[in-house]
């Protein structure tokens, strides 16, 4: 009886632990959601956007794809399968090429996460195309991947494919691309999860037919 | 230009015989616990690095010193002097997080010159407009390295790379590879 009265009350701690754990996390998200407004990062051609980023780096880093076909890409998974940007047309696709040592990027994959969630059945995707270098094996991204709790393919990237991406000198960097393969949007650096959601409205509306 | 795999460079030529190179205080290690050790751990080398890299565009500046006066065949030390662009920050030696790349200081040794250990100032807390309940170790503005080294009379330079990555409120940039030399003069 003894036991039993033992084994009950730490199944209830550890209920209680997981809940809190789960509770802070959730504020801790909506705290994040909260700070960063719509104005943070460099969002070419969205106008009015000012940050210290902008007054640092001027507008280097982005090639200014709006408007143009994507360029192609074939790279790796984390599994070790090709994996190209072409079996996605007919999707909007965001590509978010990030870091494991980029905190900016870390703090908006809870957001991708939860926008994928919400917006694949529409015919959205992700693709994650990790920036690290070669000292970063494709297990130990697949393990950052994991840990962050990330849904959507995460792809090892290749300094051709940054080439063709503008070198991609800032991190995170995303391009929202339509359904009919053009970039409806692009942004470097960290911008708030309502432009995010925003943009990939306007890829989900852009041209062609739809996909799921 | 790849994050991490083609580092910025000012100055290929300095860097690139990095591959040798022993790294002074690996990462992980903290400036209390241990303070330059020397160990033979390279930096990661650039690939395909871009030799016209202009200087202005590094997120920091070697200040001084360019020339130093040492006591010959005794202990020394020159303190190197860094600057960090306005609106960023660099993680410090020991960033709290294991993912976030430490600053480091790699050098060659040898004719004459050699290096006992590197002294890295604490980091400042920083936490981000992002994620204010973080707090990351970083720095921002001046910082100074102490490098404690031994030289043979005569005249030596000091040559090395400072490997730090940088960000600012909303983005980071990719690893950067600072060339560093020093006239040591050992009399």
């Amino acid at each position: 009886m003894k036991r039993n009265q033992w084994v009950v009350a730490v199944v209830l701690a550890a209920l209680a632990l997981m809940l809190w754990s789960g509770y802070a996390n959730y504020k801790r998200r909506k705290r994040i959601a909260a700070v960063v407004p719509a104005s943070m990062g460099y969002v070419p051609g969205s106008g009015g956007n000012q940050s210290v980023q902008q007054d640092v780096a001027g507008d280097e880093g982005l090639p200014h794809l709006q408007g143009r076909l994507a360029p192609e890409f074939t790279l790796q998974n984390v599994e070790g399968k090709k994996v190209s940007l072409a079996d996605y047309r007919g999707k909007a696709v965001l590509i978010n090429f990030w870091a494991t040592w980029c905190t900016p990027c870390k703090i908006e994959m809870p957001w991708l996460i939860a926008l994928h969630n919400q917006y694949a059945h529409e015919g959205f995707e992700i693709l994650g195309v990790s920036e690290d270098d070669s000292s970063v094996t494709r297990a130990q991204i697949a393990k950052f991947g994991q840990q962050q709790g990330i849904n959507y393919p995460l792809l090892v990237g290749t300094d051709a494919v940054s080439r063709k991406y503008g070198d991609v000198e800032f991190l995170p960097t995303s391009y929202f691309v339509g359904r009919d393969g053009k970039v409806v949007s692009e942004s470097a650096g960290l911008v708030a999860k309502d432009q995010i959601e925003a943009d990939i409205k306007k890829a989900l509306a852009a041209g062609g037919k739809k996909a799921k | 230009m790849r994050f991490g795999r083609t580092a910025r460079m000012a100055g290929l030529s300095a860097v690139a015989a990095a591959a040798g190179w022993p790294v002074l205080a690996p990462a992980g290690a903290t400036a209390q616990q241990n303070p330059g050790l020397l160990t033979d751990r390279p930096l990661p080398l650039p690939r395909g690095a871009d030799t016209q890299q202009s200087k202005t565009n590094m997120a920091v500046e070697f200040v001084s010193p360019a020339e130093v006066n040492v006591p010959a065949g005794r202990a020394a030390e020159v303190d190197l002097e860094f600057h960090v662009a306005q609106g960023l920050h660099i993680n410090s030696h020991a960033p709290r997080d294991k993912d976030l790349i430490a600053t480091r200081l790699a050098v060659i040794e040898g004719g004459g010159l050699r290096i006992a250990s590197v002294d890295f100032p604490p980091g400042m807390d920083y936490s981000p407009a992002f994620a204010p309940g973080d707090k990351l170790s970083v720095y921002t503005g001046s910082f100074t390295l102490r490098v404690h080294l031994s030289a043979a009379a005569g005249e030596h330079e000091l040559q090395g790379a400072l490997h730090y990555q940088a960000c600012d409120i909303n983005s980071c940039r990719p690893p950067e590879s600072l060339p560093v030399m020093v006239r040591i003069i050992a009399k």
